[in-house]
């Protein structure tokens, strides 16, 4: 895990892992931001220990989730999802390639009441999963969106 | 009593990486059973074959994101063991603290997360902890404190990447380590009270003669030295272990199951560690043993929760020791000169033994590797345990005795992906 910014009321958590091309959407989403020195956000990675969100996002007021994601729709296609909001936890994250997902953390944060007050998922649909460090061309392509979008929202 | 069954478990949940398990009852007896181990192989003695020495520590940690310390250790001890390098006095302690902090985030991952729901009859930890918050909170927080061991001196929580040949790339500055001292004390007595949950839980009835393997150590509870021992008479070096053990391809697993030459099935891990090495526990854990009613030794694979909490213990009291005897090293690796030859070394990884050998060319390149991970070694004893389980279980439902067969299964902690990688579960009536 790495931390940057430190700031208690809003996090960005990427999610990915680095060598596995699309999967690695969460880590260089998270980099850029980084770039962007946006003030008042903190910025983490993680790559698979995802107990430590539960620490992470306790008592924030904001937190934004970015993971690829694996659903059969159409590469590139983004994703923005509510997750306080949505009841259906494991429908919507069985897709994950993480064994111990964010739909079980995300479940055990409900039991044990250590949500956030906003929690935000933003995803992309990944194309290529195999080893490699280069995103496909339409993850690419919605990844600049996102970054803009993401930001926005952080400025604002 | 209907004596034909199968059971029939398509994907083991709980367990680390995936597989699967079948059984086909008839007349009353075991036609059939497999662990089924079907993910694909992994290849990573093959290609670390052309790598540099220094290069397999940080290679063979990519093996398992649960037990990377363990690779890391058995790898770095098996190259020194070519160098003819010792690391001793506080050097070697900070090896142990590493470890410490292994064991304590994969015994709790285990513990809380993945076998404690069995006993309490929950699906899983999510649901356990609508009815237990408290609990799952506490073992949340004892994992972390294991995570922050490994995340300070390992550089990171998962696939850490300061330990090296000689020592370590960095040593952290005195006061980090400090800063871990009060929440491991906190960590003591809460493992002290886990300790006592566990005691309480329900245990099937059910021992086997099992031919315990371990590494031990004359003056502490054995992590990364010792001598290979067994409750059947083996006493053996490490650069020994491939005259002693050997390794057989079954057609229904993609991981290798390891046997003892002559003996067949061997059991290794927690259970093993304790019944063989109980004398060099601290004393604090030998009391938390004797308080959940254990004896210097335990053939019931059922209570191996019990055991994994003692080890929690011992292992937080262990890190406390290291840490309160504190002394920076003067440099943080030994010199040493690089030369051919063949390398072993066992560890003890949270699941059992770790095998590793090297033979390198002059230069330190790797010509060939050979890894045994405690999963391999303990799939034959996870077969036969079953067989003996199920007969006398018959009568009850396939819904139970499929949950039953799972929570066997559970008992080694078994990290299929270090022995390939995946689980899944079978239990067919004819």
């Amino acid at each position: 895990m790495t931390v940057n910014i430190l700031n208690p009321s809003k996090l960005f958590v990427g999610i990915g892992n680095e060598f596995r091309g699309d999967d690695s959407l969460g880590l260089l989403i998270a980099k850029r931001l980084e770039q962007k020195n946006i003030s008042g956000i903190e910025i983490v990675t993680l790559s698979s220990e995802l107990f430590s969100l539960l620490d992470l996002w306790q008592g924030r007021d904001h937190v934004i989730l970015c993971d690829a994601v694996s659903s059969k729709k159409t590469p590139g296609t983004i994703f923005r999802l509510d997750l306080l909001e949505n009841s259906s936890d494991s429908d919507l994250f069985n897709f994950s390639s993480h064994s111990f997902g964010i739909a079980e953390i995300l479940a055990l944060a409900r039991k044990l009441d250590q949500l956030p007050r906003k929690l935000s998922f933003f995803g992309i649909e990944g194309a290529d999963y195999t080893y490699g460090n280069k995103l496909s061309a339409p993850v690419e392509k919605s990844m600049n969106l996102l970054i803009d979008e993401i930001s926005q929202m952080f400025i604002n | 009593m209907k004596t034909d069954k199968t059971i029939k478990v398509d994907y083991l949940a709980r367990v680390e990486g995936e597989g699967g398990l079948k059984i086909r009852i008839k007349n009353g007896k075991i036609a059939d059973l497999k662990l089924n181990i079907f993910e694909p192989p992994r290849y990573f003695e093959g290609f670390l074959r052309g790598r540099k020495y220094s290069e397999a520590p940080d290679i063979t940690a990519r093996i398992c994101g649960i037990c990377p310390v363990a690779y890391q250790m058995s790898s770095i001890h098996a190259m020194e063991a070519v160098f003819g390098l010792k690391v001793t006095g506080y050097m070697r302690e900070l090896r142990r603290l590493l470890y410490c902090g292994e064991w304590i985030e994969s015994h709790v991952l285990h513990a809380y997360m993945l076998h404690a729901p069995d006993f309490l009859g929950y699906q899983d930890a999510i649901q356990m902890a609508g009815d237990h918050p408290e609990i799952v909170k506490a073992g949340l927080r004892l994992k972390k404190i294991g995570n922050n061991i490994v995340n300070l001196l390992g550089g990171r929580e998962i696939h850490p990447i300061n330990a090296r040949i000689g020592g370590w790339y960095k040593i952290p500055a005195k006061k980090k380590f400090m800063d871990l001292l009060d929440d491991l004390k906190w960590a003591r007595d809460t493992a002290v009270d886990v300790v006592k949950f566990t005691s309480t839980l329900n245990f099937p009835d059910f021992e086997r003669d099992y031919e315990f393997v371990a590494l031990s150590h004359p003056d502490e509870y054995a992590l990364n030295e010792g001598r290979l021992i067994s409750n059947k008479g083996l006493d053996i070096a490490v650069d020994e272990y491939e005259d002693h053990f050997e390794e057989i391809h079954m057609s229904h697993s993609t991981s290798l199951h390891s046997k003892r030459k002559g003996n067949g099935a061997y059991h290794v891990g927690p259970l093993a560690r304790f019944t063989l090495n109980y004398d060099k526990l601290s004393p604090i854990a030998k009391q938390a043993a004797r308080d959940a009613g254990l004896g210097k030794e335990c053939y019931n694979p059922f209570k191996s929760i019990i055991i994994r909490a003692v080890e929690t213990l011992w292992a937080c009291d262990e890190a406390i020791r290291i840490l309160e005897m504190f002394e920076m090293p003067e440099k943080p690796c030994l010199d040493y000169d690089i030369c051919g030859g063949i390398g072993h070394a066992i560890t003890e990884a949270p699941r059992g033994s770790l095998y590793h050998r090297y033979r390198l060319d002059s230069r330190g390149y790797i010509r060939t590797t050979k890894i045994v991970p405690p999963t391999s070694q303990n799939l034959r004893t996870m077969e036969l345990d079953l067989h003996e389980f199920v007969p006398p279980r018959l009568d009850k439902s396939t819904k139970e005795l499929t949950w039953e067969c799972e929570q066997a299964i559970r008992n080694y902690d078994p990290c299929i992906s270090c022995s390939c990688h995946f689980l899944k579960l079978d239990l067919i009536n004819d």
